[in-house]
């Protein structure tokens, strides 16, 4: 987390990170340049151009839409998803060259202006499998650029994080748009089982790990948890938790983290203020709260971001009764000072 | 993530299961797999008697009875030119053989056309049309 605005907000490990996607991206052009010239010679440059990009990008695409709930099913993914947002860029980058280039090639050597030539080049939009292909790839494209030129904490920060996970989202429709221009343009003509068979097995990988995630965390929403006669939650024991970790409840639809640290107890809402992330899959460093996707920071025991931060969240009231943790539903105003319970020795 | 998120994603999830396998299949279900591709790039030496020849500024095309010979005059600038066997009034029919840089081409065929297009599938336009 940083106090002023960059323009990229590098580390080391962000560093190390864009090395690795740098150098895989142009491993992955030189080797479709070679296969493609070994084994169909009479390729052209131009169609070499479009090809090994425009696959790229959607290699690029599948793994950007796993990474999401690989990490909510396995916590060793974290680091990518800390990562995610570079990969995103270049994704978007990736796929303006082979959108550019196309525009070019194919709209713009005539006497016509490119985007009028784009929309009514051809204009079968009544047909299904003829239907214009390239203006789903373009309304892709423009998804991918909201997404992108809006990626940096500035636009988060001033859209709002809710209104900006919502234009985030949109990922998904940019998805679907481009499954339908692969399959009814290029796969129109170049029908080949493998890439056909690739994409498909894609779709299913990301949609079923999709699928898989949002039914466990569903589950967790559903859990019922005891009340005592006050109308507190009994939530665990504390053995349950581990020291510097928070176990996570679901109370009245939102999610709960109770922390254990320094022999004391405290609960925050589970909602990080950057991004939405789980702050109870993260650990206590420096006697704050660190959310795991990005490394934002609380005090357990008032919410509040440590100066000069100032993103707070809710906090919730504790009680402990013979070793079990009791938690009061009622969430207080964001930031609000709460007593942490004194865990006592045995 | 709050509830309302985790509900937006799970929601939209369960909408693109059913829609991209509904676009997949019938965006594949009139493309003949593997067979045309083989058609699609298919280059054999010329066998047997010319039936029928054809030529214009662009193409001269040779028939023979299982096959069919297509030169390339000159280069054009469709980045994607298939030939159809077709109708009269040029309606495509089924896929030849797709041609790129100047040459010659040949392809089987299982029957003499009457007539052939070269159609530029990208732009869904006509780029020739030749009668035998």
């Amino acid at each position: 987390m940083g106090l002023n605005y960059q323009f990229v907000l590098w580390n080391k490990h962000k560093k190390m990170y864009d090395k690795i996607i740098v150098l895989s991206m142009l491993l992955y052009l030189i080797l479709f340049a070679v296969v493609t010239l070994v084994f169909n010679s009479e390729t052209s440059i131009e169609t070499l151009i479009l090809r090994a990009f425009g696959s790229l990008a959607i290699v690029l695409l599948h793994i950007i839409l796993v990474i999401g709930p690989l990490s909510r099913l396995n916590t060793n993914f974290l680091p990518i998803l800390y990562n995610r947002r570079h990969l995103g860029v270049s994704m978007f980058i990736t796929a303006l060259i082979h959108g550019g280039f196309a525009l070019i090639q194919f709209h713009a050597l005539g006497n016509t202006n490119v985007f009028y030539s784009l929309f009514t080049s051809n204009l079968d939009y009544n047909s299904f499998t003829n239907f214009p292909f390239q203006v789903l790839g373009f309304f892709a494209l423009l998804i991918l650029f909201a997404m992108a030129s809006t990626s940096h904490d500035f636009f988060l920060k001033n859209l709002s994080p809710t209104v900006w996970k919502r234009l985030h989202m949109l990922v998904y429709l940019a998805y679907a748009l481009i499954i339908g221009h692969v399959f009814l343009g290029a796969f129109q003509q170049e029908t080949s089982p493998f890439t056909i068979g690739f994409l498909s097995v894609g779709f299913i990988v990301v949609g079923s790990l999709h699928l898989i995630s949002s039914f466990r965390e569903a589950k967790i929403d559903k859990s019922i948890i005891d009340k005592d006669a006050q109308g507190w939650l009994k939530v665990c024991t504390i053995d349950e938790i581990d020291d510097d970790r928070a176990k996570i409840f679901t109370v009245q639809n939102e999610r709960i983290a109770v922390f254990k640290y320094d022999g004391k107890l405290s609960a925050v809402h589970n909602v990080c203020k950057h991004q939405g992330g789980p702050l109870g899959e993260g650990k206590i460093i420096d006697g704050c709260i660190t959310c795991p996707w990005h490394g934002y920071q609380y005090l357990p025991h008032n919410g509040q971001s440590p100066p000069p931060f100032t993103e707070k969240v809710a906090t919730y009231e504790l009680k402990l009764l013979e070793n079990i943790i009791y938690i009061n539903p009622k969430a207080f105003e964001e930031g609000t000072e709460v007593e942490p319970t004194q865990i006592q020795k045995t | 993530m709050t509830s309302g998120l985790r509900k937006a994603h799970k929601y939209s999830w369960l909408l693109l299961i059913i829609l991209i396998p509904l676009i997949m299949v019938f965006a594949l279900k009139d493309v003949p797999l593997l067979s045309n591709n083989e058609a699609l790039t298919t280059f054999e030496s010329s066998k047997g008697n010319i039936i029928k020849t054809a030529e214009n500024d662009l193409l001269k095309v040779s028939v023979r009875s299982n096959s069919i010979e297509v030169i390339l005059k000159r280069t054009i600038k469709n980045a994607s030119s298939i030939i159809y066997n077709s109708d009269s009034k040029g309606n495509k029919n089924h896929i030849i053989g797709q041609i790129s840089t100047v040459g010659i081409y040949t392809f089987n065929i299982e029957t003499p056309p009457k007539s052939i297009v070269l159609y530029d599938n990208l732009k869904g336009e006509l780029i020739t049309k030749l009668d035998f």
